[in-house]
């Protein structure tokens, strides 16, 4: 009995001549390297560009180098407006828009940690986080797994989100 | 199959280059940049145009703004999918070939159009002649030859990082052997064991 190759196969010899020639193809450029000053030059645009991280930031309680005065105030109303949408997907029972306060100028680094909403690996990638200050209802913290007492469910919470350039919520800080 | 290694160093590797440590751009160059040549030497057939893939990926990784998802896959598939975005992007503007990639079986309408000599890559001889085979394959199959065939990629791993589907990337696979034999056999190689032939018709 012979073996019929699947559709789309090679016959069995086919498939073994073939195969012959890739290994001497996989044997002779197993050594290629790219030229050795390559990397000194990629070290070397490297060092014009490098600058903290967010996880640095986050350990050192300061802000990330740009911030929304960069973009200006609609810039920064847009993100958290993105930021949010998700939230608000989930929630939709939650009637009271989350309200951006003094986006500019976020309130004053507080002694409370911040709360990872993602994957520190996710946080660590972000270059171009952004701290904005902002009053939500309590009950969209249940929405990351936080404690809310049913009877406080109503009231405003003010706190820092830590958001992704795309808006995303990468860590909130409750000030009060 | 690729070998399943943890991907946490590259992970750690990546967060200490965001926070701007030089060493671990070196340790990133040092573990990705042969394989990501290789692969675009294989794919572009000349060795300055796959320095500069190679150069361009590393750079988009060093500018990438959140564009890498860990737990999309590891930072090496990631890094193959950016220097095959760069590859294709490049022989597009080469113009040496005319693309009709939604027509997946349609060898034919790929062409050379304006053929150039062929750059001599590599010492040996009849690897240098595989690789020429491999050069006349249609850039849609070739990826996923090389990827599958030279760099151990699963069907998964070659999905993503040519951004598209397992069934696509098996029909390429296929197609492109099946292409990559037709051009050995035309240089004189890869020609069929006779005596498995011969035993295989007894069988029959």
């Amino acid at each position: 009995m012979t073996l019929k190759p699947l559709s789309g196969e090679l016959p069995p010899n086919e498939a073994a001549a073939l195969d012959r020639e890739l290994d001497q193809l996989r044997a002779a450029t197993a050594d290629l390297q790219p030229q050795a000053d390559l990397e000194a030059r990629l070290l070397k645009q490297w060092q014009k560009r490098s600058r903290p991280g967010v996880l640095g930031w986050l350990a050192g309680g300061k802000r990330p180098a740009p911030g929304f005065g960069q973009f200006g105030v609609p810039a920064a109303a847009l993100a958290l407006s993105l930021g949010f949408a998700g939230w608000m997907t989930v929630a939709p029972l939650i009637s009271q828009a989350p309200r951006l306060t003094n986006a500019a100028a976020p309130a004053e680094p507080a002694d409370a940690p911040f709360i990872a909403l993602q994957p520190m690996e996710r946080i660590a990638l972000e270059r171009d986080a952004t701290v904005v200050s902002t009053t939500f209802p309590r009950a969209l913290l249940a929405n990351y797994g936080l404690p809310v007492s049913p009877e406080r469910a109503g009231e405003a919470v003010r706190a820092d989100m830590l958001l992704a350039s795309n808006g995303q919520p990468l860590a909130l800080r409750i000030i009060e | 199959m690729m070998p399943l290694t943890d991907p946490q160093p590259d992970f750690d590797l990546l967060r200490r280059l965001r926070e701007g440590d030089m060493a671990a751009l070196s340790a990133l160059y040092t573990k990705h940049s042969a394989p990501l040549y290789r692969f675009a030497v294989l794919q572009c057939g000349g060795a300055d145009l796959a320095h500069d893939i190679v150069q361009e990926t590393f750079l988009a990784l060093m500018n990438a703004k959140g564009k890498f998802d860990p737990t999309q896959g590891s930072l090496g598939n990631y890094l193959f999918g950016v220097a095959r975005n760069l590859s294709r992007r490049a022989l597009e503007q080469s113009r040496r070939w005319v693309s009709n990639e939604h027509e997946d079986d349609a060898a034919s309408n790929w062409a050379d159009a304006s053929p150039q000599p062929m750059e001599r890559l590599l010492a040996n001889e009849t690897a240098e002649a595989v690789r020429a085979a491999l050069a006349t394959v249609p850039p849609h199959y070739r990826e996923v030859v090389i990827l599958y065939e030279m760099h151990d990629f699963s069907y998964a791993e070659a999905a993503g990082a040519c951004g598209i589907d397992i069934g696509t990337v098996r029909s390429r696979l296929f197609r492109g052997r099946a292409l990559l034999l037709k051009a050995l056999n035309r240089a004189g190689l890869a020609r069929p064991d006779t005596k498995m032939d011969a035993a295989m018709k007894q069988e029959a």
